[in-house]
């Protein structure tokens, strides 16, 4: 009988996610499993799964709950994904529930999952968690009992007080307990009595970081937890350098429908002045009606990072986890442009270490910050973490499957 | 026996009406039901029953304010003109009706589905309005007469891409020669209308094509109108969310009736309303606003403007895409409702005011029910 390995991707976008989750399908595919991925987004798995065979089903994510909410604390995340309605969410544990059964997988791995993960709690296999830190709340330290989920307090508002701010989290974190509870009621799930008990099912923890960029700093970990860097795909798309090979190159990997036009027109005009050496993956669609200088190529695939590692003398990016580490394995400065709660607290995590510095926005005064940034390489991640082999780190971990 | 339902495109209530019917039919047959179904989180409404839902893998790639010549155009836009993430969904398609190995698959407008299904050896069913179903021809479902090579030559194009991501996946490689041969795999083909209605010119084979007529069940609260001392005439409206919304809500307004709008979708009006119109978030109750309603205001989707139209109540209708275009059309050309799309709130309350003031006349049509259909459709199979 061949054995078979889910794995769940829920929320998030991006590469980020199943750029790892291939890694390490690809550890079970050597040993003889057969590969399931119940994905929310479908359109670039065989992009990313070009060598393995792969049987694809569509997730269960709840793409059509009302997004109003503002994000201020981890439970409103939940929240604004369907956790509002505790009926709705009954549907989707309910079908997470309908694909285990009839999967029927031997061990599931989740990434950023947690309804697959709540759905799994009675479903008896090996569960590995594989992901960023940011997008499980295992160990956190939360010292106060009233606090069920991490706050993002650098969203608190000039003009609002910080006991608003906590009863709003409060509130949302009762609503989002209740209606957890309430699904699991119905789908004949024992309850939990904290929000951070969906994470606490895992034989196996891999965070695809470094214990330094922990998004929560937490200061203890299980014994079961593992810290591992993804080494990635890596695309053979290369891209040259436009210009003069002699001036300061800039690589941008940057979301753009975030940005207004004039941001974006704003940072190519600054980058022209300069006449650094620029190469721009901006992904999504965008439209800017101007002919590009010489010294500017825009790409909107994704390109060969290692090439980018190695030649660019800067990194600018929305402080997306996979690329910060990349870059700061080379030492790289690194201008950050964070969009979500996530970037913004990898952020100010990097900033407070010296490893990289947050811009004020997309225009020409991130150039004047990229200057200053260019002679402060910062080799002491790379000095620590270059020597080891992840990739056998991770064969180790998974030795026992 | 197993029976699977998939719903992959188009929106709205009737899908899941009609849905709801047929898991009510099959569930008192003793079928183990299983749903895959776009929406999701729209499955709520089947609480009560035993029904198995799963996600379906729906591309998503519209493009908003395409006006579709033709079927493939309509399938070409949805993202079939890529080949790769053409060739995902098929196999995601795969993948779950394998797992679930059906003795029959009800599809209401999922050609993705239908395509994958090929190898299994589940009875097939099309189930649903006539829209997803064209008569045939070629090319299949001709929108813009004027536009008969274009839409040829799109055909062949989606026709070849289909042939390739089949001799990919399936072991079954057989080719077809044009869009609406993937239809002739249906066994069986329900249509969820009168001929009245029907989107197409179309002749059924009596043995296995029939029509049911729209389907409605109890899925809401039953109404309550503003307590209004205008004008005493209710006005039911049922409409996707828009800015276009402004211009109906303006009419609405003035026209002094006790008014309902249904707005299916986000939707926030940044100002006080008068007493006379109340905003719903979630559906009604049909039955009971049919009782009690004098006219509706609706996109043209098939099930409630038929209900109303039965009724010999009056109609005016929004369209927003093409399937809403083509009945709309077909209505008006049977003078069975007026259209209002892209007019202002001075011509919509005109409209308003001429329809109360005229009632449709009584028609009569022969159907099947569903029913009797599913019987029949068992019985065959147990045979």
């Amino acid at each position: 009988m061949i054995k078979k390995v889910l794995f769940t991707w829920e929320l998030g976008a991006g590469l980020g996610h199943l750029s790892p989750i291939y890694s390490v399908a690809k550890k079970f595919h050597s040993k003889g499993y057969e590969i399931w991925i119940a994905s929310q987004f479908l359109d670039n798995v065989h992009s990313v799964f070009t060598d393995i065979p792969v049987h694809v089903i569509q997730g269960p994510t709840n793409f059509n709950t009302e997004k109003n909410n503002p994000i201020i604390c981890y439970a409103d995340i939940l929240y604004n994904v369907g956790y509002s309605d505790g009926k709705e969410l009954t549907v989707f544990i309910k079908s997470w529930k309908n694909i285990y059964q009839l999967v029927q997988p031997d061990i599931i791995v989740h990434d950023y999952s947690p309804t697959a993960m709540l759905a799994s709690r009675e479903y008896e296999c090996e569960k590995i968690y594989i992901g960023s830190t940011f997008s499980n709340l295992a160990s956190i330290d939360i010292r106060k009992p009233e606090i069920q989920t991490p706050r993002f307090y650098h969203y608190l508002k000039s003009n609002q007080s910080l006991e608003n701010f906590n009863q709003h989290s409060e509130v949302i974190e009762r609503k989002v307990l209740n209606n957890i509870n309430m699904a699991l009621n119905i789908c004949k799930i024992g309850q939990i009595s904290k929000i951070t008990d969906i994470y606490s099912d895992f034989s196996k923890i891999l965070y695809l970081t470094l214990p330094e960029l922990d998004h929560y700093q937490r200061n203890e970990y299980s014994e079961n937890t593992h810290f591992l860097v993804s080494s990635g795909i890596q695309t053979s798309t290369i891209v040259n350098w436009p210009d003069d090979e002699k001036s300061i190159k800039v690589f941008g990997y940057l979301k753009v429908k975030s940005y207004s036009k004039d941001a974006l027109v704003s940072l190519l005009n600054a980058l022209k002045d300069k006449r650094f050496s620029s190469i721009l993956y901006l992904s999504g669609s965008f439209d800017i009606n101007q002919e590009m200088p010489n010294n500017i190529k825009i790409v909107n695939k994704p390109i060969n990072i290692s090439m980018m590692q190695q030649q660019a003398d800067i990194l600018l990016c929305n402080s997306n986890l996979n690329s910060v580490i990349d870059f700061l394995m080379s030492g790289t400065p690194i201008g950050l442009l964070p969009l979500t709660p996530e970037q913004e607290l990898l952020t100010a995590l990097l900033e407070s270490k010296g490893y990289g510095f947050r811009l004020g926005k997309l225009s020409s005064e991130v150039i004047d910050q990229l200057l200053k940034a260019k002679n402060t390489k910062n080799n002491a991640l790379a000095d620590k973490y270059s020597s080891i082999d992840f990739d056998k780190k991770l064969d180790e971990l998974l030795i026992e499957y | 026996m197993k029976a699977l339902i998939c719903w992959e495109y188009g929106m709205g209530l009737g899908h899941l009406t009609r849905i709801k019917c047929l898991i009510q039919e099959l569930e008192k047959r003793n079928v183990e039901v299983f749903l895959v179904t776009r929406d999701l989180h729209k499955s709520k409404l089947f609480d009560s029953l035993n029904v198995k839902c799963f996600p379906a893998p729906t591309l998503r790639n519209y493009s908003r304010g395409h006006i579709s010549i033709s079927y493939s155009d309509m399938l070409a836009h949805i993202g079939y003109s890529d080949l790769d993430k053409f060739k995902t969904y098929l196999r995601a398609w795969k993948n779950i009706i394998d797992l679930i190995s059906p003795n029959i698959i009800f599809m209401d407008h999922s050609p993705t589905a239908l395509l994958a299904s090929r190898e299994s050896g589940a009875v097939k069913i099309s189930f649903g309005n006539t829209f997803s179903i064209p008569s045939k021809s070629f090319p299949l479902g001709l929108y813009q007469q004027d536009k008969e090579s274009e839409a040829i030559e799109i055909e062949n194009v989606l026709v070849s891409m289909i042939n390739k991501a089949t001799s990919e996946i399936m072991d079954n490689k057989r080719e077809i020669n044009s869009l609406y041969e993937l239809f002739e795999e249906y066994q069986y083909n329900i249509f969820c209308s009168e001929p009245v209605f029907d989107h197409y010119p179309r002749k059924l084979d009596s043995s296995s094509e029939f029509y049911i007529g729209t389907l409605s069940t109890n899925m809401g609260e039953d109404p309550i109108w503003p307590m209004h001392h205008g004008r005493d005439k209710k006005i039911f409206a049922y409409l996707k969310s828009g800015n276009y919304l402004v211009e109906i809500i303006n009419a609405m307004i003035l026209s002094d009736a006790s008014c309902i709008l249904y707005v299916d979708g986000s939707f926030n009006l940044n100002t006080h309303l008068p007493s006379n119109i109340s905003i719903v978030k979630e559906p009604l109750n049909i039955t009971g606003v049919l009782k009690e309603a004098d006219l509706f205001i609706g996109n043209g989707g098939l099930n409630t403007t038929s209900q109303f139209i039965k009724e010999s109540k009056p109609v005016l209708l929004w369209p927003l895409q093409m399937e809403q275009s083509l009945f709309v059309n077909n209505l008006i050309n049977k003078s069975l409702a007026k259209s209002i799309v892209k007019q202002n709130h001075n011509f919509i309350l005109n409209s308003i005011n001429n329809a109360l003031d005229n009632s449709l006349p009584n028609f009569t049509t022969h159907i099947d029910s569903l029913s009797s259909v599913i019987d029949k459709i068992i019985g065959d199979i147990d045979d």
